[in-house]
């Protein structure tokens, strides 16, 4: 294959676009989920979120949302 | 959630505002994969006596504290969830709400916006989230192209639409 740059590249391709597709599906079945489990899904997104970009200001009014 | 559903229902029901429905990222997260998000929305329909005079969400946020939810700024923390109330500030907004459709969060009903609208509202407000959510419900959520294009229509959005197609999709 290392003599063939171009079959290298067709074989990359179809990995990549397998990849995709997976991503592809991922995002799919994260949209199909039910609408608790997502709720349960944003609180660890706000967490994540606020670990990365913290409060800066007293008027920045973000918080993690305390539910059960 | 359901603990401020309940009590946003009770609002309701005292007639604080006639109608309501989710909006915002929250309404989003009904139709495609969970987006970071830290208020819930909540459009409201003032009630028709109310709605002629000068709005004030003043009878909402006094409702609020009364019932021990102290209201900061334009937020107001009901267990645990921050509910920011939005009166309907246009024509579209105003029949996204009274379109919108019936949903359960977990045993406790609500009202929630129909994808549609949320998009037709993205194309409207066009802010960076909002072209990052679009491209999200029109590969994930299951919407109806006949309710989209009637809306986009009857709102002056059918351009914004096509734009936001050439811009994203090169159609």
């Amino acid at each position: 294959m290392a003599n063939k740059p171009g079959a290298i590249i067709t074989y990359n391709r179809n990995i990549v676009q397998k990849i995709f597709n997976q991503k592809r599906k991922f995002h799919l079945r994260q949209a199909r989920l039910p609408v608790e489990e997502k709720i349960k899904i944003l609180v660890e997104l706000q967490k994540i979120s606020l670990a990365i970009h913290p409060k800066k200001s007293r008027r920045d009014k973000r918080v993690v949302w305390q539910i059960t | 959630m359901d603990k401020a559903l309940k009590i946003i229902n009770k609002m309701k029901k005292e007639g604080l505002f006639s109608t309501y429905a989710i909006g915002g990222g929250i309404a989003a997260l009904f139709y495609i994969e969970p987006v970071t998000t830290f208020d819930l929305d909540i459009f409201i329909i003032m009630p028709d006596e109310q709605s002629k005079q000068l709005l004030s969400l003043s009878p909402v946020y006094t409702w609020l504290d009364k019932h021990g939810y102290k209201p900061q700024k334009e937020q107001v923390l009901i267990e645990g969830v921050p509910v920011q109330f939005i009166p309907v500030y246009n024509d579209l907004v105003k029949s996204a709400v009274i379109d919108s459709i019936d949903k359960k969060y977990g045993q406790t009903a609500t009202r929630v916006l129909r994808p549609e609208y949320l998009i037709a509202i993205m194309l409207q407000a066009y802010r960076p989230k909002d072209r990052d959510r679009l491209l999200k419900f029109f590969e994930e959520s299951d919407y109806s192209e006949e309710r989209l294009h009637s809306i986009l229509v009857k709102h002056n959005l059918k351009e914004a639409y096509n734009n936001f197609w050439r811009q994203y999709y090169g159609k």
